[in-house]
């Protein structure tokens, strides 16, 4: 098709962004867990790249609030490793949603990625990222649906 | 940062006038918003995301909708920057329904009308008939989940794309399907024979050396319908090209195909313009055969006894 006028799709601005995780820290600082301006920007650009690295593109307030809103209370979170950990859970929310060819739901992979995170990986990025994931992806490219891929990648 | 440009409106400079910077601004946002309606609606509100092709093919077939409905009403382009998006969006999937509808009584009536045994015309006609099942106008119209292989005498142009793209190739079939049932079957299997010898099994076109054989017969004033050129009429044929310029031999080749498609009762606009098209198309290939001293490559030959 000729492309004589395109438009560009960019991510939120960063200001949206940064503001939406300034309003997370009002409800993770109870948990005894904030970020500050530093890690926000860092999350923000992990973010865009993650984007771009998985080839994907993204509507909306994006996937870190929801991320917060379901690992804040993980006991494996403390604040020394709040921010890596987001940043790595950010990075493969995206990879395997691309994995698992688009078969799971951004609240069914929150779900998994959390019951996996404070079960069996016990706070594990990297079994989570290298052996839990992969496996249910694998599973749901067969065509399994996401009960039977579950039980399959345990 | 990433970023990510999405063909949204193609054929956007048939606007009367250029868009100012302010006003391409607020058409981006426009479709990027309907972009991300059309998505929500896609991932049944449960992703949030989508690879970058599922977003570049369902800005394409919100492109093609629009398109599809500006054109058919004859609205200017400049109705997208006012315009309610998604309600033109589903005026234009219903246009693309209603060439689907069309395009399916062309099919019907092309596999009930009897035609030369032909495997790519046979396999061509039974994939087409999935497409009505598979075809998803709502996200992605542009797509044509059939296989087409029969070869056309002129093939569709590459800018059509989805329905579109498929209501030409079945009306362009009818044409030659039409144009090939006023000759006697067996004459024509003969000189298919003797065209290509495996005319059944090779992906060949069945319409094209017997609509040339007769054009070269109207051209000497012989019975097109008896699709016989023998070899004193290729002499008769190349006597005929010799002294004429190129612009002379195309007039003559264009007149000729207008009288047979008259004859042969295919005169409505797109018989017409095909068929002459498709004449007119000879003259490079009339010349090169006369330069090495036989038409019979153009015009096949009736077999020597």
């Amino acid at each position: 098709m000729e492309n004589k006028y395109a438009f560009t799709l960019t991510p939120a601005p960063h200001e949206t962004a940064l503001e939406l995780l300034r309003e997370c820290n009002l409800f993770t600082q109870v948990y005894g867990l904030s970020l500050t301006q530093a890690q926000m920007e860092n999350l923000v650009q992990g973010h865009d790249r993650a984007l771009e690295e998985t080839g994907r593109v993204e509507f909306g307030e994006g996937i870190i609030k929801k991320l917060i809103t379901a690992f804040r209370t993980s006991p494996f979170i403390t604040q020394e490793n709040y921010e890596e950990t987001l940043f790595e859970l950010q990075y493969a929310f995206y990879y395997f949603k691309g994995e698992a060819n688009e078969r799971i739901g951004d609240d069914e992979l929150i779900g998994y990625m959390l019951s996996v995170f404070n079960g069996r990986a016990q706070g594990s990025l990297e079994y989570l990222t290298q052996t839990a994931l992969p496996r249910l992806c694998r599973e749901l490219r067969r065509g399994k649906d996401l009960h039977d891929a579950e039980a399959a990648g345990r | 940062m990433g970023e990510y440009a999405l063909s949204v409106i193609p054929d956007f400079g048939k606007m009367p006038a250029e868009l100012t910077h302010a006003q391409l601004l607020s058409l981006s946002e426009r479709m990027r918003s309907l972009l991300a309606r059309r998505t929500a609606l896609f991932t049944a509100g449960e992703s949030s995301s989508v690879p970058i092709e599922t977003a570049q093919a369902l800005a394409e077939g919100l492109s093609l909708s629009l398109r599809a409905y500006l054109d058919e009403s004859g609205q200017s382009d400049r109705l997208l920057l006012r315009g309610d998006l998604e309600e033109l969006r589903a005026r234009g999937e219903r246009v693309l329904r209603r060439r689907a509808e069309q395009s399916r009584e062309l099919w019907n009536t092309l596999c009930l009308a009897p035609h030369i045994e032909n495997r790519s015309l046979c396999d061509t006609l039974r994939s087409i008939g999935g497409f009505w099942h598979l075809w998803e106008p709502r996200f992605f119209p542009q797509e044509l989940p059939c296989d087409i292989d029969y070869q056309l005498i002129e093939p569709v142009p590459e800018t059509l794309c989805g329905v579109d793209y498929l209501l030409e190739y079945l009306r362009r079939l009818y044409a030659e399907t039409s144009l090939l049932s006023h000759f006697d079957s067996a004459r024509a299997e003969a000189l298919l024979q003797r065209t290509y010898r495996d005319y059944k099994e090779l992906p060949v076109n069945l319409c094209e050396p017997v609509f040339d054989c007769a054009l070269g017969l109207e051209l000497l004033g012989s019975d097109i319908l008896s699709i016989e050129m023998t070899a004193e009429s290729l002499e008769r044929l190349s006597e005929l090209f010799e002294p004429m310029s190129e612009s002379a031999g195309k007039a003559a080749l264009s007149a000729a195909a207008n009288t047979l498609c008259a004859k042969l009762g295919s005169s409505d606009t797109l018989s017409l313009d095909y068929f002459t098209r498709h004449a007119m198309s000879l003259h490079p290939r009339i010349e090169a055969s006369r330069c090495t001293g036989s038409l019979g490559g153009v015009f096949t030959p009736t077999a020597k006894d």
